[in-house]
C-alpha cells in the first residue's frame, strides 16, 4: 500500500539531514506506528508522503502510484490528518467538509451519509454550522479527521492524532483506525504516546536523526526479550535530545 | 512607562518590518534577497512619482504664494491628510486593535489593557507619521524658504509631527465606541463588517454632501475668484475642520502662538483624552472579539457536489465574505466605484441632460470610461493575495488530489468576479447618467479586459512570492508588497495602452483606437491567463506547505 525507497530530504543547504535514505513498506490492512524523538524527521517524512514537501531523492508509492510522477492518483488514495489544524477558520464545519468532499470527488449522497455519520460519532452534529474559529482544539481535530475520511481512503495518514483529544474521542479514533484496517485499508500514524503504539499498531517503525533505526512487529523489535516499547525506544534513540 | 516601552520593543521584534527582514536574512537568505529586490524595484518605480510630486509641490506653493493664499494651501493640505488618515486609520485601527491574533496573548498578561491600546495606536501613529513627513514636508520647506520665514519650517515640522494624532484620535474613539456592540451580535464578523461598511458609506456620503455644496459650474473664473477671495475660501475650509486651520495659521504666522497652542492642545490633549476614554473601553471591545459564537446552532446544510474549480471558487468567496478585513478590502471597489459614479452624476445637479453623447465621440467616451473603471477595478487587494490568504492552510492545496492549475483557475475566477461586481453596476450607471449604452458597453468590455489582465498579473506575483506566515488577516491582505507591485504593473499597462490609444486616435480616429485597444487587451488577457495558470501552478508546486 505504501512503499518508500531511499527517501532523502535536507534543509539549510544540506547542513541538516531531515530524512536520510529512509526505506519502508506498509502492507494493506495494517496499522503502522511511526515513532521517534522530537526533530527525528517524522513530520517531514509524512509531508513528503502526502506530496506537501518534495523529496530531494527517493521514491514514494501509494497504492502503486508514485507521489511525484502521478500525484493526483496517489493523493486520491490517501487521507491526511496534520498535526496542526489551521484550516479555513472562517468557514463553518459543514462548508469545510463540503469543500473536501468536492476535492475528493465524493458524491452528494455519499457525503451526506458519511458527514452525518462522523459528526454524530464525534459529537459535532450541533457545531456543523458554526465557524471553525469557534471550535476548541479537539473539535478542530475531529473535524479534520472527518474531512480526511470522507472519501474512504485506502491509506490514512495521521500526524500525532492523539494530541489534544479527550479520552472518549481518543478511544473512538482508535476504534475507527482499527475498523478502517479491518476493511482492508491501511493506517500510518506518528505518535509520541508509546502505549498507544504498543496496543494499537501491527508494526512499528522507529526513526532517529532521519534514519529508520528499527522496524517490525512488537515481538520482532523485542527479539525474544520482555522489554517494553519504551525501553526499546530509549535504546534505539540513545543520545537524542 | 517601562511596560509601554517593553511592549513597544516586543511588538516591533515580533511584528515589525525591520525585525521580519532581519529574521528572514538569517533564516532564508534567498527569500530575503527576493524581498529586498522587490522593495528596491518599488522604490525605483515610486521615486519618479515622488520626484514629480516634489516639483508639483514647489509649483503649487509658489502659485499660492503669488496669490497670498499660503494659509489656504496649508489648510487644504492638513485637511486632506486628516481625511485620508481618518479613512485608513479607522480600518487599520479596527484590525490592529480588535481583530489581531495576538489579542488573546496580551489579554492574559498582567498589564493594563490601556497600555496595550497605547502601544498599538502608537505603532499606527508612527506609520502615519512617515506618510505625513513624505507628503507635507515639501510644501513646508518650500514655504519657509520662499517666504524667508525660517521658524515656519520648524513649526511646520512640529505640526507634521502631531498631525497624525488628530485622525487617529477620531478613529480610535469611533472604533472603541462601536466595536463592543459586536459582543451582542449573534454573528460577530458580520456585525464588524456592517459597522465598517457604515463608516465607509458615511465618509463617502460626507464627501458627496461636500461636493454638492460646490457650484454647478466650476470654471476657471470661479477658481480664480475663489482663490482670490481667500477669506471666504479659508473660512469654509476652517469650518469643516478647525484643527487643520489652526495648524495652517501656526505655520503661516497668523496669531502664531495662539494657534500653535490650540494645535498642540488638540493633538496632545486629544490624544491623552483618547487614551483615557478609549483605553478603558478598548478591553471591552477586544474581549467581544474573543467571545465564542453566539448564534443558535443550526442544522448543518450540505451542498450538492461541485466541480473542483467551482468548489475552489465557492470557498474563496466564503472566506472573503466571512472575514471582515478581507471583505472590506476586496469588495470596497464594488461599493465605492458605483457610488463614485452616482456622486459624480448627482453632483452635477440641475445642469440639464448629463448625457455626453453628441458632445463627445462615443468611442472616446468608451475609452475614457473604460480606462477609469478598469483602473479602479485594479485596486483589488483580494485578487492580489489569493495565495497569501491561504496562510497556514496552504498545505490543504498541496494535499488534495486536484491539479494546482485547477486551483489557480478557481482563484482567478474569484478575482474576476470581484472585478465584475464593481465594473458591471458602474457601467450600468454611466450608461444611464453619462454616455450612450453603446459607449457604456464598450467601456465595460475594456474595463473587464483590463481586469482579466490585472487578475492574472496579481496571481503570478502572489504565486511567485506568497507571504503565508501572517499573524492576522489584516497583515495577509495589506502588509504584503504584492498588492503594491500589482497596482504598479497594472497602472503601467493602462498608461501604455493610453499612449497607444492617443497615437491611434490622432492617426486614425477614436473608433480605430478603441478597436485596437480592445484587440490588444484581448490578446494580452489570453496570454496572461495561460501564463497565470501554467506558471502559477508550477510556482506553487515548489512552495513547501
Amino acid at each position: 500500500m505504501l512503499k518508500i525507497s531511499g527517501l532523502n530530504k535536507s534543509y539549510a543547504k544540506n547542513d541538516i539531514k531531515a530524512v536520510d535514505n529512509l526505506s519502508l513498506e506498509v502492507r494493506p490492512g495494517e496499522i503502522f506506528g511511526f515513532i521517534g524523538p522530537n526533530g527525528a524527521g517524522k513530520t517531514t517524512t509524512i509531508k513528503m508522503i502526502c506530496g506537501i514537501l518534495a523529496p530531494d531523492s527517493g521514491r514514494i508509492e501509494i497504492a502503486g502510484h508514485s507521489i511525484t510522477d502521478d500525484p493526483i492518483a496517489a493523493k486520491r488514495s490517501l487521507g491526511y490528518v496534520p498535526d496542526n489544524h489551521e484550516v479555513y477558520e472562517m468557514l463553518s464545519g459543514a462548508e469545510y467538509l463540503d469543500f473536501m468532499a468536492d476535492m475528493y470527488g465524493v458524491s452528494t449522497a455519499d457525503r451526506k451519509e458519511r458527514i452525518h455519520h462522523y459528526l454524530s460519532l464525534f459529537s459535532l452534529s450541533d457545531a456543523g454550522s458554526d465557524p471553525i474559529k469557534s471550535y476548541s482544539h479537539g473539535m478542530k481535530q475531529k473535524l479534520v479527521i472527518t474531512g480526511a475520511l470522507l472519501h474512504k481512503p485506502a491509506l490514512w495518514i495521521l500526524d500525532e492524532p492523539m494530541t489534544g483529544l479527550d479520552p472518549k474521542s481518543a478511544l473512538l479514533l482508535k476504534q475507527e483506525m482499527r475498523a478502517h484496517c479491518n476493511e482492508g485499508n491501511t493506517v500510518f500514524f506518528s505518535t509520541h504516546v508509546l502505549e498507544v503504539a504498543e496496543k494499537l499498531c501491527d508494526r512499528i517503525g522507529i526513526i532517529n536523526h532521519g534514519r529508520l533505526v528499527a522496524v517490525g512487529t512488537l515481538d520482532e523489535l523485542r527479539s525474544g526479550s520482555d522489554e517494553s516499547l519504551e525501553s526499546i525506544f530509549m535504546e534505539c534513540t540513545e543520545g537524542s535530545v | 512607562m517601562k511596560t509601554f516601552f517593553r511592549l513597544m520593543r516586543f511588538q516591533e521584534r515580533t511584528t515589525g518590518l525591520l525585525a521580519s527582514l532581519k529574521f528572514m536574512a538569517r533564516s532564508d537568505p534567498k527569500e530575503f534577497k527576493k524581498n529586498i529586490t522587490v522593495l528596491i524595484v518599488l522604490a525605483v518605480a515610486l521615486a519618479p512619482m515622488y520626484g514629480l510630486y516634489l516639483i508639483t509641490a514647489g509649483s503649487i506653493t509658489a502659485a499660492f504664494a503669488a496669490l497670498e493664499m499660503q494659509r489656504a494651501l496649508f489648510t487644504l493640505a492638513f485637511t486632506a491628510f486628516c481625511a485620508v488618515g481618518l479613512v485608513f486609520g479607522l480600518f487599520s485601527m479596527i484590525s490592529r486593535l480588535f481583530l489581531c491574533r495576538d489579542n488573546e496573548f496580551y489579554a492574559m498578561l498582567p498589564v493594563k489593557q490601556s497600555t496595550v491600546y497605547a502601544v498599538k495606536v502608537t505603532r499606527l501613529y508612527i506609520t502615519q507619521l512617515i506618510f505625513a513627513f513624505l507628503f507635507l514636508t515639501p510644501i513646508t520647506v518650500c514655504y519657509g524658504l520662499t517666504s524667508g520665514d525660517i521658524p515656519a519650517i520648524f513649526i511646520g515640522f512640529l505640526m507634521i509631527l502631531i498631525i497624525p494624532s488628530v485622525p487617529l484620535l477620531i478613529a480610535s474613539l469611533l472604533s472603541v465606541l462601536f466595536m463592543p456592540l459586536t459582543a451582542y451580535a449573534k454573528n460577530r464578523e458580520r456585525a464588524a463588517m456592517i459597522i465598517s461598511t457604515v463608516f465607509m458609506l458615511l465618509i463617502v456620503t460626507g464627501q458627496m454632501l461636500l461636493s454638492r455644496n460646490m457650484p454647478e459650474e466650476i470654471d476657471q473664473a470661479y477658481i480664480m475668484a475663489l482663490l482670490q477671495g481667500n477669506s471666504e475660501f479659508i473660512n469654509s475650509l476652517s469650518g469643516i475642520f478647525p484643527p487643520a486651520a489652526w495648524m495652517a495659521c501656526a505655520v503661516t504666522g497668523t496669531q502664531r502662538l495662539l494657534n500653535l497652542a490650540l494645535s498642540v492642545l488638540t493633538a496632545v490633549g486629544g490624544g491623552f483624552l483618547a487614551w483615557l476614554i478609549a483605553g478603558r473601553l478598548y478591553y471591552r471591545g477586544m474581549q467581544a472579539q474573543l467571545e465564542g459564537h453566539r448564534g443558535k446552532h443550526k442544522k448543518a446544510q450540505l451542498a450538492s457536489r461541485s466541480s473542483a474549480v467551482a468548489a475552489v471558487f465557492k470557498k474563496e468567496w466564503r472566506v472573503i465574505t466571512k472575514t471582515p478585513v478581507y471583505a472590506m478590502n476586496a469588495l470596497s471597489g464594488a461599493v465605492v466605484l458605483p457610488l463614485m459614479c452616482i456622486i459624480i452624476g448627482l453632483s452635477s445637479g440641475d445642469r440639464g441632460s448629463l448625457r455626453l453623447a453628441g458632445e463627445v465621440d462615443i468611442w472616446l467616451a468608451a475609452l475614457i470610461a473604460g480606462a477609469f473603471m478598469g483602473f479602479m477595478g485594479t485596486i483589488n487587494t483580494g485578487g492580489a493575495t489569493m495565495i497569501t490568504r491561504e496562510g497556514k492552510s496552504f498545505f490543504v492545496l498541496k494535499m488534495i488530489p486536484v491539479d494546482l492549475r485547477t486551483v489557480v483557475k478557481g482563484k482567478l475566477l474569484c478575482s474576476l468576479s470581484i472585478n465584475l461586481i464593481s465594473i458591471l453596476p458602474s457601467a450600468i450607471i454611466i450608461a444611464v447618467l453619462f454616455i450612450s449604452p453603446v459607449s457604456a458597453l464598450a467601456a465595460f468590455v475594456i474595463a473587464m479586459l483590463i481586469g482579466v489582465s490585472d487578475s492574472c498579473i496579481c496571481m503570478l506575483f502572489d504565486c511567485y512570492r506568497p507571504k503565508l506566515d501572517w499573524s492576522s488577516p489584516q497583515v495577509a491582505i495589506k502588509q504584503t508588497l504584492n498588492s503594491g507591485m500589482c497596482m504598479l504593473v497594472s497602472m503601467a499597462l493602462i498608461v501604455a495602452l493610453s499612449v497607444v490609444g492617443v497615437l491611434m486616435g490622432i492617426a486614425l480616429g477614436a473608433f480605430a483606437a478603441a478597436a485596437t485597444i480592445i484587440v490588444l487587451l484581448a490578446v494580452s488577457s489570453a496570454v496572461l491567463c495561460r501564463l497565470a495558470v501554467s506558471k502559477g501552478a508550477a510556482m506553487l508546486q515548489k512552495i513547501n506547505g
